[in-house]
C-alpha cells in the first residue's frame, strides 16, 4: 500500500520549513559540502530557501542536465616497475596473465600499459544508446560463452574486468527476468562501453534495464501497491550501502519515487499512471514534484543525488579496493579513493580515474611487494587457466565456469557474488577444481602440445609465469622440476594437471 | 574421535565400492541421532485443497462444484479419511501408511499475512524467510547452528539436489548443490593417469600447515581429494535393486539421489530439493488430473525414500513440504488462479501425527479477499518449531528475525 498518495502536490509549511532547514542550514555541516559543492544543487538550494519564505503551493524547480562531459584521457605518471610488480599488476587487471601479456607489458613497462589499459576506447566511447540485440541468443549458454569469450580474448582486459564488476553490481537473474537475452545482452553491451566511466551512467543503465526493473519487481509496482524491493537495494546495494546513512521513510520515499519505472514493449518505459504523485523527501531533501510524465524526473533527480553521496563514494570505493587491491580494505585509502570519486563525477573518465587512484597507491605496491594473495573465484581460476594454455573454447570454460559455482546471470540474490576470498574458499568447491584441472589436460590441443617435442620449454614457461605470481612452495617447485625431467607424455599429463589446481595457480 | 576427512583420505584410492552396486547400510551416523533436515519445495503454487481435502465442509462442494472430490466411500478418486473432516487426496494413498504410523503431520492452510501473488516473489518471501531478500533462511540456520562462524561449515552440511542453489540456502557463502546429473569423478581417460593425478597433488598438498592462504587452499585440497573419492560413486548408475525402490519420476530420482547421499555419510544436515508443474492455471483437473497425478508422484517418491531408509533412520529425519501459495477457491475454466494459503505437510519419526491448524472455512465471508482459502498457521512457526525441536536450534531469532513464534506442537519435544 501506498503510505503517500497526493493527488495535488502540495506543500505544507512543515515541509517548507524542513527544505529550509535541509537546504539552508544543513550544507554547512561538512558531510554535505561535497554534494552541495554542485551547481545544479545549489540552485535547488536557493529555489527552497526562497518558498520557505513563499506561500506558493506548487514547487517547480528546471530540471537541469548534468553539466556537459570533459573530455580527459587518464594518465600515468609512474609507477614501480619490478618484474614482481608488473606480474602482480596484470594479474589484479586482467583475466590471467599470458606470455604475450607478460612481454608486452615488459616492454611498455607498467605505467604505459596501465594508462593504455584505462582508456580502452581512445576514439571516443561508443553511443549507450543501443537498440536490443537483433538477434539474442536463444539459450542462456549463448549469453554466458558470448561473455566468457570476451573475458579469453579482449585486449582491453581491465575493460573487461570492470565489465562483469558491474554486471555483478547490479545484478539480476536471467531467470527471473524472461527474454533477458534481450535485456542482459544489451546490459552487458553497455555496462562495456561505460565501465570506466561515470558512475551516474551505470546507474542509469541499470535503473532503466528491464531486466532490472523486473527482477527487483519494480515493474509492479504501483500508486495502489508501491513495492520497496528496487529502492531498498538501489540504497544498500548499488549505492549508499547498508551502512550509509539512509533509513526506513527514506527506503519508502525512494520506492514512490520509482513508481512508474516499468517496462512496456521490451523497452524500459515511465508509465504516469502507475506514479505515486506529490512530494517525497530523501533525507530530509524535497525532490521536486514532476507532473504526468515528468514524474520520471524525480528517479533521475534521485540517482543524481545519489551518485553524488560520499556514502556512495564510500561503498563503491571499498568494492574496488577489495576487487584491486586487498580483501582487507585500508580505511585511509577508502577516504582517499572517495574523495577522488566525488571530485571526478562528472568527468566521463570518473571509474578510470578511481582506479588509476588505487593502483598507484601505496597500498597497492606494498601488496605487490609483500605478494599478498587473492583466491580465485570459479571464474578468474578457469577463465586464467584458459588463457594462459591458449584453450581459446569459450563453451568449454562457459561449462566449467558453471561447474565449478559461479554460472554468469544465474545469481539469485541481489547483492550479486561474492568477491571475498573467504567465500570461495571450501573444499567443496576444490572437488570440482580437480576435476576441471585433469579435463584441461584432456583438451585436445593441450595433448597434442603433449606430445609434440617441446613440451617442456613451452608449459615450463607458462607455469613458471603462475609460480612467480605467489610464492610456491618447495613441493610446488619440486613438482615443476619433475615435469621439466619427464619424458613420458601420460606422466607428464599429470603433473601438469596437479600443477594447473595447485594452490598456487589458485591465487592472483 | 576420528575426524572425517582423515579417515576419507585413508581411503581415497579405494573407490568404486558402491559404484559396483553394492547397497551400503543407511550410514551409521545416520543412527546414531545425527539430525536431517529434508526441505522440499512444491514450486508453482500447489493446490492444497486438492491435497488435503476438506470433504466435512459443504461450502468445498459448493465452492469447486464438478472439480472437487468425493467424500471417503465406494466412488472413484475418493478420498482417504484423516480425521473424519479432511482427506487425502486418492493419488497419494502411499502416505496413509505414514499417516497410520503417526508420523505424518498435516496442516491445511499455511501461509503468511500481506500475501503476494506473484511465484518469484511469493518463492522469495518463504525462502528468505523475511521480508528482507539478504540470506535464506536455512542459511541463516546453518550459520546460527555455528555461533555465527560461517567457515565452521563443515563442506557438504547442506546439499540443495537441484540443478541451482536455491534462495534459502543463498548467502555469500556459496553452498554445494548435486544434480542427479552431476559427475564427480576425475575425467582422465586412463586409470593409470589418475591415479598418478592424485598422488602428484598428494605430495603437492602436504607442506607444513600454517594459516597462510597457500597451505589454507592446499588443505582444502586435501579434503577435498577425500570427499571425490566418495562421491565419484554417485557418477555410476544407481543399482537395479537401487532403482527398484524408487518411481521412476523426476522426485523419484531426487530422493535417491538424498538416500544416495546420506549413505556416503559426509556429514550432509540439511537437504533442500523442488519439484516444479505445480502452477495448474490450465489442466488441472479433478481426481484423475494431472494435478492430481504429479501429488502421486511426490507422495510415491517420499514414502519411497521412508521405506528405503527405514524406522532407525527416519527417527532422525524430518522432511518438510512447502509451496509459495495455494490457488483460488473457485476454478477459473479448466484450472486455478494464484492464491493464499495452501497445505503444507511435516513427516518423520519426530513427528506427531495429525492435522493442525483451525480451519478457515470456504463461505465466500470466510475466505481471504472472497476469493482464496484464509491461513491458520503462519509458515514461519512450521520451520521455527522444526529448528526449535528437530534440530535443537538455540535462537531461532537469529533466523526468523521478523517473526514472533507461536507454538504449533507437531514436534516430539
Amino acid at each position: 500500500m501506498s503510505k503517500r498518495n497526493f493527488s495535488i502536490p502540495i506543500v505544507s509549511v512543515n515541509e517548507l520549513l524542513n527544505a529550509h532547514v535541509q537546504y539552508v542550514w544543513k550544507p554547512l555541516s561538512l558531510t554535505w559540502r561535497a554534494i552541495f559543492s554542485r551547481q545544479r544543487l545549489s540552485l535547488t538550494m536557493l529555489a527552497a530557501f526562497c518558498l520557505s519564505f513563499s506561500t506558493l503551493a506548487f514547487v517547480q524547480i528546471g530540471h537541469t542536465q548534468m553539466s556537459e562531459h570533459k573530455s580527459n584521457a587518464v594518465s600515468i605518471a609512474e609507477l614501480p616497475n619490478s618484474k614482481q610488480f608488473r606480474r602482480h599488476l596484470i594479474a589484479r587487471t586482467s583475466f590471467g596473465i599470458t606470455p604475450a601479456l607478460d612481454a608486452e607489458v615488459a616492454e611498455k613497462g607498467s605505467a604505459r600499459y596501465l594508462a593504455s589499459q584505462l582508456n580502452p576506447y581512445p576514439d571516443g566511447r561508443p553511443s549507450l544508446d543501443l537498440p536490443l540485440p537483433a538477434k539474442p541468443y536463444a539459450r542462456i549458454e549463448g549469453l554466458q560463452a558470448f561473455v566468457i569469450e570476451q573475458m579469453l580474448e579482449s585486449p582491453n582486459q581491465l575493460n573487461e574486468l570492470m565489465t562483469q564488476f558491474w554486471d555483478n553490481h547490479f545484478n539480476t537473474l536471467y531467470r527471473k527476468t524472461f527474454n533477458a537475452n534481450y535485456f542482459e545482452l544489451r546490459d552487458n553491451q553497455r555496462f562495456r562501453i561505460a565501465a570506466l566511466g561515470r558512475f551516474r551512467d551505470l546507474l542509469d543503465i541499470s535503473g532503466k534495464s528491464p531486466a532490472m526493473m523486473t527482477y527487483l519487481d519494480n515493474r509492479h509496482s504501483t500508486v495502489h501497491n508501491v513495492g520497496e524491493n528496487y529502492a531498498r537495494e538501489l540504497l544498500e546495494l548499488h549505492t549508499m550501502g547498508v551502512d550509509g546513512g539512509y533509513t526506513q521513510h527514506d527506503v519508502e520515499f525512494v520506492a514512490e519515487v520509482f513508481t512508474g519505472w516499468g517496462v512496456a514493449n521490451r523497452q524500459f518505459r515511465f508509465k504516469p499512471e502507475h506514479h505515486v504523485t506529490g512530494f517525497k523527501r530523501f533525507q530530509g531533501k524535497i525532490i521536486r514534484a514532476g507532473l504526468g510524465e515528468e514524474g520520471i524526473l524525480e528517479g533521475q533527480e534521485l540517482l543524481d543525488m545519489l551518485a553524488l553521496h560520499p556514502s556512495t563514494a564510500r561503498h563503491i570505493c571499498n568494492k574496488l579496493i577489495q576487487f584491486f587491491v586487498s580483501d582487507n580494505a585500508d580505511s585511509e585509502l577508502s577516504i582517499s579513493c572517495a574523495e577522488v570519486f566525488l571530485a571526478q563525477a562528472e568527468d566521463e573518465n570518473q571509474i578510470a580515474k578511481v582506479i588509476a587512484h588505487l593502483l598507484q597507491s601505496s597500498q597497492f605496491s606494498e601488496a605487490a611487494a609483500h605478494q599478498e594473495k587473492k583466491f580465485s573465484s570459479p571464474l578468474r581460476y578457469a577463465v586464467s587457466i584458459a588463457r594462459l594454455f591458449e584453450i581459446n573454447e569459450k563453451n568449454w570454460v562457459n561449462r566449467w565456469v558453471t561447474r565449478l559455482g559461479m554460472p554468469l546471470f544465474s545469481f539469485a540474490l541481489p547483492t550479486g557474488y561474492s568477491d571475498s576470498s573467504d567465500d570461495w574458499m571450501s573444499p567443496a568447491g576444490q572437488i570440482q577444481r580437480l576435476r576441471f584441472a585433469a579435463d584441461a589436460t584432456e583438451f585436445a590441443a593441450l595433448k597434442r602440445q603433449l606430445k609434440s617435442d617441446d613440451l617442456s620449454a613451452r608449459f615450463v614457461n607458462q607455469l613458471d609465469l603462475l609460480s612467480k605470481l605467489s610464492n610456491p612452495s618447495p613441493e610446488f617447485n619440486s613438482l615443476l622440476r619433475k615435469l621439466k625431467d619427464s619424458t613420458n607424455t601420460t606422466e607428464q599429463q599429470s603433473i601438469l594437471a596437479a600443477l594447473i589446481v595447485s594452490p598456487e595457480a589458485q591465487l592472483y | 574421535m576420528i575426524n572425517r576427512r582423515e579417515l576419507l583420505k585413508s581411503s581415497m584410492f579405494l573407490g568404486g565400492l558402491a559404484a559396483s552396486g553394492i547397497h551400503l547400510p543407511v550410514a551409521k551416523a545416520q543412527n546414531d541421532g545425527n539430525k536431517t533436515l529434508i526441505v522440499v519445495f512444491l514450486r508453482g503454487g500447489c493446490d492444497g485443497l486438492n491435497a488435503v481435502v476438506p470433504y466435512g465442509d459443504a461450502n468445498y462442494y459448493h465452492e469447486r462444484g464438478q472439480w472437487a472430490l468425493p467424500a471417503p466411500g465406494d466412488q472413484k478418486y475418493a478420498t482417504l479419511d484423516l480425521d473424519g473432516f479432511f482427506g487425502l487426496n486418492s493419488m497419494m494413498a502411499e502416505l496413509m501408511p505414514v499417516w497410520q504410523r503417526k508420523q505424518l503431520a498435516v496442516f491445511p492452510a499455511v501461509h503468511y499475512s500481506n500475501p503476494i501473488f506473484s511465484h518469484f516473489a511469493g518463492q522469495d518471501r518463504i525462502e528468505f524467510g523475511s521480508t528482507r531478500t539478504d540470506t535464506g533462511w536455512l542459511y541463516r540456520h546453518l550459520v546460527e547452528q555455528h555461533g555465527g562462524d560461517v567457515s565452521k561449515l563443515s563442506p557438504y552440511e547442506a546439499i540443495a539436489v537441484s540443478g541451482s542453489v536455491p534462495r534459502s540456502l543463498a548467502g555469500r557463502l556459496v553452498l554445494p548443490n548435486i544434480s542427479p546429473n552431476m559427475k564427480f569423478s576425475i575425467p582422465l581417460s586412463q586409470a593409470a593417469q589418475r591415479k598418478q593425478y592424485l598422488e602428484n597433488l598428494n605430495a603437492l598438498v602436504t607442506g607444513p600447515g600454517s594459516n597462510s592462504m597457500l597451505d589454507r587452499v592446499a588443505s582444502q585440497l586435501k579434503a577435498a581429494m577425500g570427499a571425490q573419492g566418495d562421491l565419484e560413486h554417485l557418477d555410476g548408475e544407481p543399482s537395479k535393486a537401487e532403482l527398484a525402490r524408487y518411481p521412476d519420476t523426476e522426485f523419484g530420482k531426487k530422493m535417491l539421489t538424498v538416500s544416495r547421499l546420506i549413505r556416503m555419510n559426509l556429514g550432509t544436515k540439511v537437504f533442500a530439493l523442488s519439484g516444479g508443474g505445480w502452477d495448474t492455471h490450465l489442466l488441472q483437473g479433478a481426481g484423475g488430473g494431472s494435478h492430481s497425478l504429479r501429488l502421486r508422484q511426490y507422495a510415491d517418491a517420499m514414502a519411497a525414500f521412508m521405506k528405503d531408509m527405514g524406522e532407525t533412520a527416519m527417527a532422525n529425519t524430518l522432511i518438510v513440504t512447502m509451496t509459495e501459495f495455494g490457488r483460488s477457491v473457485k476454478f477459473a475454466g479448466t484450472g486455478t488462479d494464484h492464491g493464499n494459503a495452501s497445505a503444507w505437510f511435516a513427516m518423520g519419526g519426530g513427528v506427531k501425527g495429525g492435522v493442525y491448524g483451525e480451519w478457515p472455512g470456504l463461505s465466500v465471508s470466510d475466505q481471504y479477499q472472497r476469493r482464496y482459502l484464509a491461513h491458520s498457521i503462519d509458515y514461519n512457526d512450521i520451520l521455527s518449531e522444526a529448528m526449535l525441536y528437530h534440530t535443537k536450534s538455540a535462537d531461532i531469532e537469529a533466523v526468523f528475525p521478523e517473526h514472533q513464534y507461536q507454538p504449533i506442537g507437531y514436534l516430539n519435544t
